[in-house]
């Protein structure tokens, strides 16, 4: 089958270009969040709240940020101060951080030359931490839970559901009842309860891996399904009948005869399924119940987002984490229509129609 | 068809007693236990608890306390609200109502809008119409819907249209019998708009499907070669066949009835099932949470079966197995 | 095309189900409001001076925050003071502009030479919501209600504690806050409408806190007094089911309650006021209270025109001005508020549910060190909190004092303004290690605690991040827990099962008194150790001699220099550690008349008086 060749067939369209190349986009810049944010995610500038995105302009051979004055602390309305900026710097060394986790580093894609000022890309949020920051930094959070959510349910997943298709008999019908089972309850449900009932025993910051357990254990409920039910009808194959004539293990076939035939409907599934998780986690975040303080996720900034002033006096870029949760959504979306189509035309339920 | 209904609640019975006992066994997992924030009151009076414990075993290992707690439920005792000072049957009746009400309205206006729209993005299919609805439907369904939510409150505010939220104005109860009919009516709208816009998509797109399926079959090339005119073949024959796979979605609609609505509820607070759900676990109102918690997978389980049911109804197969 | 539903028996049981679940919302016939009786005008009926208005007219109004009970003796929520302020009346109250005390339920008073007796002499002909007559009798009960002790069945004497004091039948707020240097005030009738106390020693307030008590029915709570049940009384539940019962001597009565949707109180048909022409007030006929979420969800409801009066929070004035000629409502700067906000760490000893310390004791002994807690005070950016998050519509807080009681405020106390080093100094000095950035104590603890605060206040949530940060840069790590209010204050009066707290508190009197039951270590309120049989420590003993001379010496100057010590010693051990106090704005629809505003009495203190011109 081959990656490669997996690839080029999606960049031949453009909707699979498109969308393979946002999900890359957003995940490279999640793993270089911290060589691109120019301010962590927890600075705060009390003095600066509710700043709105700050202007960038040419002046005197450089790149300069607009420097703004608190015209009306009652309302948070600042003004451009006319012709006064910051210079910009490229690759200047600020905050300490290590790159991917094991290079220390200090170099920053952008920051200012005087490190009083601020540069805000996307304003600042209620105590004057920076929206683009934290946005970027969010996205680790709500970008990899996906993934590591995803891993663990088609592991689990592969592993029951292929088992139980494989033997049959008693296992499996064990097995489809307890599927049901998990299935018959309602997610959001199961997640605040399972949330509220496991939260007491973890520290906050552990607070991400719950997450990805619980969204997990919802989760792995209908793949199982699936492949049993795939695994059944493969395992009738000749060459299936065959290794086990050569005294091939179960596990051993699993892996050498049924898995490959099951990849191509796990990949659609999965890139289906990875929005789901996303929501999820933001959802949670969102209800105070997920990633708590100080650590930043696109659900939490959203939650900081539902306050009414917000509204009233127009500081619409707290409610940027939104769209960033829309664009990856849409673009896993639009990747697994596309892999559906690639791997089989005539399943596809949404004809033509994007 | 009657045996078919038959096993299949049947076959309910011991999934909604499974669900039960794992909600149960959750909150056990939870420190403290279903009275704590209430022994620190002080208006409560001590035979009250007194009582509730005894009823409920609540000093006894959890799988003691959940056959205690099934028999009350059995017997209609729900248990006892501490942040309400209500029963909570009392309480999941009045929630239950209005969270009815805003399904109900969600599920109406998305089949309303969604059959006609796909309809005719089918029979107009590579139009400009079907691109620009085809795409909407695409970014509706991948809208979160509490940012959704987020989106048309910030709306109101802006615009002074609809209210912020709530399910009824502050002086309802004096208004007019019409009066309170059109100030629901307007709480309503930002909410439902909420919920439908992810079923309108994905209703639109299946329909749109199913149509343009049908309209390839050779039954409607016959009808046309008959002589019948486009709009009736589209208008009764296509359609109605073209409903048929939908049927069986009113079922899972009924499921989502309860479940569905938590996030918009919460954001447009308005204060149905969702909300007192999402409340009572921050305060720990173990009681009220357990209920609803059984309630939604009650609903959900209940949908499965209403949508096995309609669709073995319109499946002839399995409609005219007794006459085998 | 689909067949018809062949199968009637499945229809019919789909119209039984529905049937049912529709009956089912009903519920039980609710018990039936007893007749009302209204009786006549009393001779001594309170004429009040303002201008005549028109009856009939419904108030609406938000709050933010549901009540927990109606009974006076058990709540200690703001919400719940409101409300059954609105029911409940006092002998005498504060006149809203000078502060003084003034003639309410009591036309008249006269206190002896000794200074030690109080005599009261009530309005003639002063009626209860029910028609039952208000007399000395009430009064009476409501005293002996806070000081009935418990008796031995045996013996009939009273119960001794392990101090041998006197144990009592309900030990509320008011057993506590009434007494008198520990010792009880003697009440007697005179006749059916003159009250004497006498005083254990001169006690320079009991005319405002004696005379301030709400008065309890006797008729009404007489045979749950007797049987042990008072406190269960005039429960949430009482409230919703027979809201008729809880009898009223103030403007209006409690017609309806909805538990997290709404609140209706009524016009009091017997009320003992009358306006200059004689007519019976109040004007307002109903007062709809809906409840909300939040302070912003209440704030919206005004600024959309919706409610009639509001008070702002600072951070939404800026929009809520905007709508002032669209929705006719006026917005007022009322200056200074009295309301707090603050920090304190938990420095009682106390086990949780499961038996263990509820704090673990290397964090108790930091708690306890006075030298941490300055250190803490002087790492937290008031100013920066005061701009960012309020917008500037607030004022630096550093004592229990706030500024706008010009009188009692004392400007020489110590101040900590916003140093980190110093704060990180002070730390290191106690004797904690800089490891990374982050300190640690000698056994290798890190530096950490957890702070909770009620999630309903977005401000107050918003400041406990900046408090977070402000700790994080000098090294020290806070969790954060936002509770929802009921659990909060269930934590911090009953379990005591908390770190740190960030809370607040709002109005009072004026009176130095009136913090009687937060600075006394013996008071439900005094939270960082509260109800405490003897002062755990030298300064907390200091505070309570100090506490009670202010209470026995009636001379001004001398009342002024004890409290200015409090103070003093509040400042120097940081026990809570003051933040900042908000400004305060209320807003108003134009279309009320009678609304006058005042510093102490808020925008309602008249507000049998108020009314509004008729909708068209």
């Amino acid at each position: 089958m081959g990656f490669r060749l997996l690839m080029r067939q999606i960049y031949k369209r453009p909707m699979g270009a498109l969308s393979a190349t946002v999900l890359l986009g957003l995940y490279a810049i999640a793993l270089f969040a911290d060589f691109l944010a120019p301010y962590p995610t927890n600075l705060q500038d009390l003095e600066r709240t509710y700043h709105p995105p700050t202007a960038v302009f040419w002046k005197a051979g450089a790149l300069q940020v607009q420097k703004y004055a608190l015209v009306d602390p009652s309302e948070a309305r600042y003004e451009a101060i006319a012709g006064q900026g910051t210079r910009l710097q490229f690759f200047a060394k600020g905050h300490p951080y290590r790159l991917l986790g094991l290079i220390p580093c200090e170099r920053h894609l952008f920051q200012l030359a005087d490190p009083d000022a601020r540069i805000y890309l996307l304003g600042s949020d209620s105590t004057g931490r920076d929206v683009f920051s934290r946005l970027i930094y969010g996205a680790r959070v709500s970008l990899f839970v996906g993934l590591l959510g995803i891993s663990i349910t088609t592991v689990l997943g592969l592993l029951i559901g292929g088992l139980s298709g494989y033997f049959g008999g008693r296992i499996d019908f064990l097995t489809m009842r307890l599927v049901e089972f998990m299935m018959a309850m309602p997610g959001l449900y199961l997640l605040l309860a399972l949330r509220s009932a496991l939260a007491p025993h973890f520290a906050s910051d552990e607070m991400f891996y719950v997450i990805v357990i619980i969204l997990s254990l919802i989760g792995w409920a209908g793949t199982a399904r699936v492949l049993r039910g795939m695994t059944l009808s493969i395992r009738q194959h000749q060459f299936v009948l065959a290794a086990e004539c050569m005294g091939q293990g179960p596990v051993a076939i699993l892996r050498l005869h049924i898995l490959p035939n099951l990849l191509s409907y796990l990949l659609v599934a999965a890139t289906l399924s990875i929005p789901g998780y996303v929501l999820g986690e933001a959802a949670l975040s969102f209800l105070g119940l997920g990633i708590q303080e100080p650590a930043a996720s696109w659900g939490l900034m959203l939650s900081q987002a539902q306050d009414v002033k917000v509204f009233y006096l127009n500081f619409w870029w707290l409610l940027t984490p939104g769209m960033a949760i829309f664009l990856t959504v849409v673009a896993y979306n639009v990747l697994g229509d596309v892999l559906s189509e690639h791997f089989d035309p005539k399943k596809n339920v949404a004809k033509d129609s994007f | 068809m009657i045996a078919f209904i038959l096993r299949r609640f049947l076959a309910m019975i011991p999934l909604i007693f499974g669900i039960t006992l794992l909600a149960f066994a959750l909150m056990s997992l939870a420190p403290g236990d279903f009275l704590t924030p209430v022994r620190a009151q002080r208006d409560v009076p001590p035979e009250l608890i007194d009582a509730i414990e005894k009823s409920f075993g609540l000093d006894q290992a959890w799988y003691v306390q959940y056959v205690k707690w099934l028999g009350n439920v059995f017997s209609g005792n729900l248990g006892h609200s501490w942040t309400y000072k209500l029963p909570v049957t009392d309480l999941i009746g009045q929630r239950l109502w209005a969270t009815f009400l805003l399904s109900l309205s969600a599920f109406s206006f998305a089949w309303c809008l969604a059959i006609p729209l796909g309809v005719l993005t089918a029979i107009y299919r590579g139009s400009l119409l079907d691109r620009v609805v085809s795409f909407l439907a695409y970014s509706a369904l991948s809208i979160p819907e509490f940012f959704l939510a987020l989106l048309l409150v910030f709306f109101a505010a802006q615009t002074g249209l609809f209210p912020l939220g709530g399910a009824t104005s502050i002086d309802y109860d004096y208004m007019s019998l019409s009066e309170q009919f059109w100030d629901r009516a307007r709480h309503l709208v930002l909410p439902t708009l909420a919920l439908s816009i992810g079923s309108i998509a994905s209703i639109l797109r299946i329909m749109r499907a199913n149509f343009l399926d049908v309209m390839a079959a050779d039954f409607v090339r016959t009808a046309r070669a008959k002589g019948l005119s486009a709009v009736r073949v589209n208008a009764l024959h296509v359609t109605r066949n073209a409903l048929n796979p939908l049927i069986s979605s009113f079922g899972f609609a009924f499921s989502g009835l309860l479940s569905g609505a938590l996030m918009v509820e919460i954001v447009l607070q308005y204060p149905g099932l969702g909300q007192l759900m999402y409340q009572s676990i921050l305060r720990e109102d173990q009681f009220v949470v357990l209920a609803s918690v059984m309630l939604g997978c009650v609903m959900l389980v209940l949908g499965n079966l209403i949508a096995d049911i309609l669709l073995a109804w319109s499946d002839p197969r399995i409609r005219l197995e007794k006459k085998q | 095309m689909l067949p018809p539903f062949p199968y009637p028996q499945v229809k019919c049981l789909l119209a039984a189900l529905s049937a049912l679940w529709l009956l089912a919302c009903g519920g039980p016939p609710e018990p039936e409001a007893p007749a009302l009786v209204v009786q006549p005008i009393p001779a001594d009926a309170l004429s009040v001076q303002q201008p005549v208005g028109v009856p009939g007219a419904t108030l609406i109004e938000t709050v933010a925050g549901d009540l927990a009970t109606f009974n006076p003796l058990v709540n200690e929520s703001a919400t719940g003071s409101a409300v059954i302020g609105r029911l409940l009346d006092s002998l005498v109250t504060l006149d809203p502009d000078s502060g003084e005390v003034i003639p309410n339920l009591a036309h008249t008073w006269e206190i002896s030479e000794d200074q030690l007796q109080y005599t009261f002499f009530l309005r003639k002909g002063v009626c209860w919501s029910d028609g039952h007559a208000f007399t000395a009798d009430d009064v009476v009960f409501t005293w002996n209600a806070f000081f009935a002790k418990k008796l031995d069945p045996a013996t009939g004497q009273p119960l001794l504690d392990e101090q041998g004091r006197p144990q009592y039948r309900y030990n509320t707020r008011a057993t506590f806050s009434q007494q008198i240097n520990g010792q009880e005030p003697i009440i007697e009738k005179l006749d059916a409408h003159t009250v004497r106390f006498t005083t254990p020693e001169v006690y320079a307030p009991f005319l405002l806190f004696g005379g301030g008590q709400s008065i309890l029915p006797k008729h009404a709570l007489q045979t749950a007094f007797e049987d042990g049940s008072l406190l269960d009384q005039w429960s949430l539940e009482t409230a919703i089911k027979q809201p008729w019962s809880l009898v009223s001597l103030n403007a209006f009565t409690l017609e309806a309650y909805r538990p997290g949707e709404r609140m209706v109180l009524k016009r009091n048909p017997n009320y003992w006021k009358v306006d200059s022409q004689g007519q019976r007030l109040p004007y307002i006929e109903r007062i709809i209270t809906k409840i909300v979420q939040d302070v912003n969800s209440s704030n919206i409801a005004f600024a959309q025109g919706l409610t009639d009066i509001e008070s702002i929070a600072p951070d939404n004035v800026a929009w809520v001005k905007r709508g002032e000629q669209a929705y006719d409502y006026k917005l007022l700067d009322m200056g200074p508020s009295s309301s707090t906000n603050f920090i304190w760490f938990n420095q009682k000893e106390v086990k949780n549910a499961a038996g263990e310390a509820a704090i673990p004791e290397h964090r108790l002994a930091w708690f306890r060190d006075a030298r941490f807690r300055r250190a803490i005070s002087y790492g937290i950016d008031r100013e920066g909190i005061i701009q960012g998050v309020y917008f500037n519509r607030a004022h630096r807080l550093d004592g229990y004092v706030s500024p706008k009681r010009k009188f009692w405020y004392n400007p020489a106390i110590r101040t900590y303004p916003y140093q980190p080093q110093k704060a990180r100094q002070l730390l290191l000095d106690m004797g904690f290690q800089d490891r990374d950035g982050r300190l640690y104590d000698a056994a290798g603890h890190p530096l950490q605690f957890s702070l909770m605060t009620n999630s309903n206040n977005g401000l107050r949530v918003e400041m406990a991040t900046v408090f977070k940060e402000n700790m994080a840069a000098i090294g020290v790590s806070v969790d954060l827990q936002f509770l929802d209010f009921n659990t909060l204050v269930t934590k911090i009066s009953g379990t005591s099962d908390y770190e740190a707290c960030m809370l607040g508190l709002g109005g009072g009197a004026p009176d130095p008194y009136a913090g009687k039951d937060i600075l006394m270590s013996g008071g439900r309120l005094h939270f960082w150790n509260p109800q405490q049989a003897e002062p755990a420590t030298a300064w907390e003993a200091r505070i309570d001699e100090l506490m009670r001379s202010i209470g026995r010496h009636t001379d001004v100057e001398r009342r002024k220099a004890d409290y200015f010590e409090v103070q003093a010693i509040l400042a120097e051990q940081q026990p809570m550690i003051f933040l900042v106090s908000p400004k305060d704005f209320v807003g108003y629809r134009t279309a009320w008349h009678n609304i006058r505003p005042t510093p102490l009495g808020g925008i309602t203190w008249n507000l049998e008086s108020l009314w509004r011109t008729a909708e068209p």
